[in-house]
């Protein structure tokens, strides 16, 4: 009997209380977890190619060094979900233009998240 | 089967009167007051009336940790050792570990936690009573007002439903306000706490009457009084028709024998002229007979009245000893109202007073703190006249001599005596006089007569027949038949 796989999913966020109570809902609903609390933590899982089936970004707290890794995630065919603290147009075309599939704003309905997670992932 | 809903008690006696026995079992109450107001002492009040053999009861805490609840306890001589607590107070933890999150809403996250905790809690403890403090706590818990009716409704019935009886709290506000809480309760509680006093009333109250109005609430070291107000219209009780004499014949031939029981009896009169000390030869003649009488002191000292009566014939120190007498100090603002016709009320009713005098009206209504003293003084001697007891008020007057007022309290219409006592100029020598202005039970003698205190007591003299304008202070003697 094969192992149940579980997909992996990467959160990047500074905010360690948003951190944990993100990876307790999504492993709450059968996703295996991986958390990054800088952009170092984020460049040295980006140097592990094809490990994440998705990234949860929240944007709290980076400056405008993120988007540069937004667009290697896009290249490399990672699907990634933005979560910002506001809803502001320039905010979701430059998220659009660098590849997101999804920008939330805070805060996240539980529902919403997953549903919109499994979509992507299938 | 008995359907009848059964009553219990919270705790406070004064409460429990205004309930008309208590709360009812299995029912939701709330009680509602801005901060510092007691409602957390009230719930306290209603748990530990519940710890009773085989009884549990459960305080859930949504906002004060358990330690410091337990300390305000101890404080308050409050045993809480059997009651169970729940706390779902904040940790420190939140603050100093950065708990504090944005991602998704608290309703989001908390609600399902807190309310396994609670229906956990619940299950376990199996109580009669519940205490939830505060409910509003769980607005935050629910996406929209939909949502947060139907949490607290579903709470509430959850209990209930399983036996108990819950009292839950709010501080409502304009910013937040709590009208969803009232709709939903069976009772709504109000505490308020105001620059003239704590007071408590109901606005709602399921199948069950109540005593409507704001009522005194104290908050002391030993928890909450509550004084309920005078309403003598419900407490009457058969008294016969007796006559209470002053003992100084002249007198009682003036008054056709005495005072009525159950009648108001003004005394009137400036400063010094001797009211009070009338008052007592009252209250003299009532321990002759072993009757029991209560002054109610709000301006002179009890020892300087006492050595005052020492030197006129009246024993009141003897009185006192006897037990038929007590006088009380009432200090300047000490009493609310409804505190004050508490106070009347115990020596009434367990002490079996028949005659109170209150010295003077204007020191009652200087301790009324800004009520409306006319309304609770009507109230309070309603109550006395119900229950049978005569009552002296002391009025001052504040010309010595002069244009002739009963009283400047506007309070007359409640007396159904009126005596009054004057300073008279006669021939150079200051004297005094008395009469009588009305007397409703009875008739009275019209003129008036010199009145004396002595050492050996009150004099009463003749009627003084042949003078004229005594009302005025100077009268001027007019001739007899023969000239004279």
């Amino acid at each position: 009997m094969n192992p149940i796989v579980r997909p992996n999913i990467l959160i990047i966020c500074k905010i360690s209380a948003n951190s944990t109570q993100l990876a307790g809902v999504l492993s709450k609903h059968g996703f295996e977890v991986e958390e990054a609390d800088s952009i170092e933590a984020f460049d040295s899982h980006l140097d592990k190619k094809g490990r994440f089936a998705l990234v949860l970004l929240d944007l709290s707290g980076f400056n405008e060094s993120i988007w540069p890794r937004c667009s290697q995630l896009s290249k490399v065919n990672i699907p990634f979900l933005i979560i910002a603290s506001r809803d502001l147009l320039g905010l979701r075309q430059q998220c659009s233009q660098h590849g997101a599939r999804h920008v939330f704003v805070k805060p996240l309905r539980v529902a919403h998240l997953l549903e919109t997670i499994r979509i992507i992932i299938g | 089967m008995n359907d009848s809903p059964k009553f219990i008690k919270t705790g406070i006696d004064g409460f429990d009167e205004i309930l008309h026995g208590g709360l009812t079992e299995s029912r939701a109450y709330l009680v509602r007051g801005g901060p510092g107001c007691g409602k957390t002492t009230m719930g306290m009040h209603f748990l530990t009336a519940g710890l009773q053999p085989n009884q549990r009861v459960l305080y859930i805490t949504l906002q004060e940790p358990v330690v410091t609840l337990r300390q305000n306890a101890a404080r308050q001589g409050f045993k809480l050792d059997d009651v169970d607590f729940l706390d779902l107070s904040p940790s420190s933890a939140v603050f100093s570990e950065n708990q504090g999150y944005d991602i998704f809403s608290s309703s989001e996250i908390e609600r399902e936690p807190i309310t396994s905790k609670i229906v956990e809690a619940f299950l376990a403890v199996k109580p009669t009573r519940v205490f939830v403090d505060p409910a509003t706590q769980f607005r935050y818990l629910s996406s929209d007002l939909y949502q947060y009716r139907l949490q607290v409704l579903s709470f509430l019935r959850f209990m209930t439903e399983q036996g108990a009886t819950v009292l839950f709290t709010s501080e409502g506000s304009q910013e937040a306000p709590d009208e969803d809480l009232q709709f939903m309760a069976d009772g709504v509680i109000q505490l308020e706490n105001t620059a003239t006093g704590r007071y408590i009333s109901i606005s709602k109250l399921r199948g069950s009457d109540f005593k409507s109005g704001r009522h005194t609430m104290r908050l002391t070291s030993k928890g909450t009084e509550v004084f309920v107000r005078l309403m003598p219209q419900n407490i009457r009780k058969e008294f016969t028709a007796e006559v209470i004499p002053s003992g100084v014949p002249e007198l009682d031939e003036m008054l056709n024998g005495g005072l009525e029981r159950g009648t108001v009896t003004i005394l009137t009169g400036p400063t010094g002229v001797g009211k009070t000390t009338l008052g007592y030869q009252f209250m003299k003649e009532c321990a002759g007979r072993g009757e029991r009488s209560v002054v109610y002191s709000f301006e002179e000292e009890v020892e300087i009245m006492l050595g005052r009566c020492d030197q006129v014939n009246i024993p009141a120190r003897a009185m006192i000893e006897r037990e038929t007498l007590q006088v009380v100090k009432v200090e300047p603002l000490e009493y609310t109202p409804d505190e004050f016709a508490y106070l009347v009320r115990c020596h009434v009713e367990q002490e079996h007073v028949k005659l109170v005098m209150i010295d003077s009206l204007a020191g009652y209504n200087l301790s009324m703190r800004g009520e409306n003293f006319v309304t609770h003084l009507h109230s309070l001697i309603k109550y006395l006249q119900n229950r049978g007891v005569a009552v002296i008020l002391v009025t001052e007057t504040s010309q010595v001599v002069g244009d002739f007022e009963v009283t400047e309290a506007g309070v007359s219409y409640l007396a159904d005596n009126v005596i009054f006592l004057r300073y008279l100029e006669i021939k150079g020598e200051l004297r005094k006089a008395i009469g009588i202005l009305k007397k409703r039970l009875s008739n009275f003698e019209k003129t008036l007569r010199e009145f004396e205190i002595t050492r050996y007591g009150i004099k009463v003299g003749k009627p003084l027949l042949n003078l004229r304008g005594i009302l005025r202070g100077v009268p001027e003697w007019v001739n007899d038949e023969n000239g004279k």
